[in-house]
């Protein structure tokens, strides 16, 4: 067994002036941490040095700003200030919102486009911001709460049957989708439907079938009958059984009298816009009106004016994923899709379906869309 | 610091900090059209209140350095560095939206939440390890003085080795009264041969294991192969040098007992070394980055 100390020599191992040296630990302590906070320090200055203010950058930067991300005083120009929209103007040409009903301020740039959130496109705005002045619109929180769209005006005053021209026993061969829906340059939208493009080759009217002259498009009836007539006097002029008689009349002598149908001039003019303004025929197949007067078609180029669509992001689609053209028999209908149709696609976990994926805040004519 | 039934108003206040942060903060987050960001106004909120509990808590240090002012008992001042300190992860994360962000932020929530781990363990290990001490370190001694009672403790070995007197306390009984008698201790030159022996297995044996990292590489640091060695080593000594064998067999006890106490003090007091020169780090950087994001709005 180990043999038991006195107090005294057990107080005779320790150091009497132990509490002179600092405690290792402490030491250790001190070292680290001076050591980790001037790294710190130089870490700041270091990268202030190489790389700007690139390590004060909140998060991922939208795509077009990612050449910005070291240079932050471009976009924040004032110390201790948000960005001002003087800063985001100097680069993008940002119009109005719509004029809202009430008077309301309009919110600066930075509200809704939200940088440093890691979206790599601004102007996919949260519906939230939407929401804030939209509050009718605050318990739509899917598409499935959508409303139905608010299209143009349904009637167009035109008459057209999808089904019968994509009909395959066409006398001139069966008809495709694009072979009138041609898209225009940006590929959003369509060029209008023009007569002389798309309706001429098959509806082109002849004013008379012994005359055989092209009835021009787009004239009112009492135009159309001016032109008639015109046409009709002309043959009348140029016919050769006159061709003796014009201007043949001798001093004391009996004009010759004139052919029969020249007597029957008006009655022939009449005939024949008869034929071309009779209900269901001639002009009046496809356009409303009567006699009288034709009413000029509206048809719109956008159909949804609240919103855009864009075709060209959409043509992976065949047309009758959306469009049920080939079911459309009422020559009046329109086939515009409803909300419906973008259900099957955009939704939570699928396309997106954000205010901002259809709306447009900033719209290129604001007056259109009041 | 030991988390006793005297905690319970400070535990009771973070419990309820925490339930009131997170309810605002699901108000806050379900109505923000981004998500959460530190610089809304409700996120600044959380980022003013985690440095100030931050603040707070690394204020503990200088309050150390200062024991003689009158700022409040030192204990209140440690229940607060704890519990503030632990409420203090919720409301950053709350700010942060827990989004780690750009790089200086990233930098920043990573020593955070080491700080916070390192806080969390150190906090444990403190609810156990003082009793531990307490119970097997039955000749703990101070701990700058470890090294210097090492080199003590050798230098006993030596004097007992080479037989140099000294008085030592035995106990004693008669009847029922028990007590310590110092004796003398009897001189080299009235025992037995084996002494020499007792010097070389000094040298050879002990002394190794008395230097400064001796211990690893020593068979005396497992006690039953240290016994063994005393064992054989009383075979080959005069009976008469048994006592001596014993003081030196108790000195290596008291050796291990020295190696287990700088194990423990290590365990008890090491995550400090992490703990404390991160939190200087996190104030400088929590202090650049509360600037610069005021700075650029």
């Amino acid at each position: 067994m180990s043999q038991p100390k006195t107090s005294k020599e057990l107080a005779q191992r320790i150091d009497p002036v132990y509490y002179r040296r600092r405690h290792p630990l402490r030491r250790a302590r001190f070292l680290l941490g001076a050591g980790l906070t001037g790294a710190a320090a130089l870490w700041i200055a270091a990268s202030f040095a190489l790389s700007g203010e690139a390590i004060y950058v909140r998060g991922g930067m939208a795509a077009a700003h990612a050449p910005l991300a070291a240079a932050c005083r471009s976009c924040h120009s004032e110390a201790f200030a948000a960005v001002s929209d003087g800063s985001c103007l100097s680069c993008h040409g940002a119009g109005p919102h719509v004029p809202p009903r009430a008077a309301l301020p309009e919110p600066a740039c930075a509200t809704c486009h939200r940088e440093h959130g890691g979206r790599a496109l601004l102007a996919e705005v949260a519906d939230g911001h939407c929401n804030a002045c939209h509050r009718s619109h605050r318990g739509v929180t899917s598409i499935e709460d959508h409303v139905q769209f608010e299209r143009a005006p349904l009637d167009q005053h035109l008459r057209f049957n999808h089904r019968g021209h994509l009909a395959k026993d066409l006398l001139e061969g069966p008809l495709a989708c694009a072979d009138c829906h041609v898209p225009q340059p940006g590929g959003r939208d369509f060029q209008p439907i023009r007569f002389e493009n798309h309706c001429a080759r098959c509806h082109r009217e002849r004013l008379d079938p012994d005359v055989g002259e092209e009835v021009p498009h787009g004239v009112q009836p009492q135009k159309l009958r001016d032109w008639a007539a015109a046409v009709l006097l002309r043959r009348l002029l140029e016919d050769p059984a006159l061709k003796g008689v014009r201007g043949s009349a001798t001093p004391g002598r009996a004009p010759n009298a004139p052919p029969d149908w020249a007597s029957g001039l008006a009655a022939r003019t009449d005939s024949a816009l008869k034929a071309l303004l009779t209900p269901g025929r001639g002009c009046l197949l496809c356009h409303d009106g009567d006699a009288e007067r034709i009413v000029t078609p509206m048809v719109p180029l956008n159909w949804l004016p609240r919103a855009r669509f864009d075709h060209k992001t959409h043509r992976s689609e065949p047309c009758a994923a959306c469009h049920g053209a080939e079911g459309n028999t009422e020559a009046r209908a329109v086939d515009v899709p409803g909300i419906q149709s973008c259900r099957a696609c955009h939704g939570e976990g699928r396309a997106s379906a954000s205010c901002a994926t259809c709306h447009v805040y900033h719209p290129p004519d604001v007056a259109a869309w009041r | 610091m030991l988390i006793d039934r005297s905690h319970r108003k400070w535990i009771r206040g973070t419990v309820f900090a925490t339930v009131v942060a997170s309810i605002l903060y699901a108000i806050y987050a379900s109505h923000a059209p981004d998500g959460p960001r530190g610089g809304s106004w409700p996120g600044l909120g959380y980022g003013v209140a985690a440095s100030l509990c931050i603040v707070f808590a690394a204020l503990l240090a200088a309050r150390k350095r200062r024991p003689h002012y009158r700022l409040g008992r030192a204990a209140t001042w440690m229940r607060g560095h704890v519990w503030l300190g632990a409420v203090s992860l919720p409301l950053v994360l709350f700010h942060a939206g827990f989004s780690f962000g750009g790089t200086l932020t990233t930098v920043l929530m990573w020593i955070f939440v080491v700080v916070y781990v390192t806080g969390i363990a150190g906090l444990a290990l403190q609810q156990f390890l003082p009793r531990v001490m307490t119970e097997s370190l039955s000749q703990e001694t101070v701990f700058e003085q470890l090294d210097h009672v090492r080199e003590q403790l050798l230098v006993e070995a030596e004097q007992v080795t080479k037989g140099e007197g000294g008085a030592v306390a035995r106990p004693k009984s008669a009847g029922r009264v028990q007590g310590r008698v110092v004796e003398s201790r009897a001189a080299a030159a009235e025992e037995g041969p084996g002494r020499n022996t007792l010097v070389i297995f000094l040298d050879r044996q002990m002394r190794p294991y008395f230097a400064k990292d001796g211990v690893r590489r020593s068979r005396f640091s497992d006690p039953s192969a240290r016994a063994a060695l005393f064992e054989e080593l009383r075979r080959a000594v005069d009976p008469a040098l048994h006592p001596v064998t014993h003081d030196l067999e108790a000195l290596c006890a008291q050796r291990e007992q020295l190696e287990m106490q700088r194990r423990l003090h290590l365990w008890l007091h090491g995550w400090l070394l992490v703990h404390v020169p991160l939190s200087y780090a996190l104030v400088l950087l929590a202090a650049v980055h509360a600037v610069m994001s005021l700075y650029y709005g």
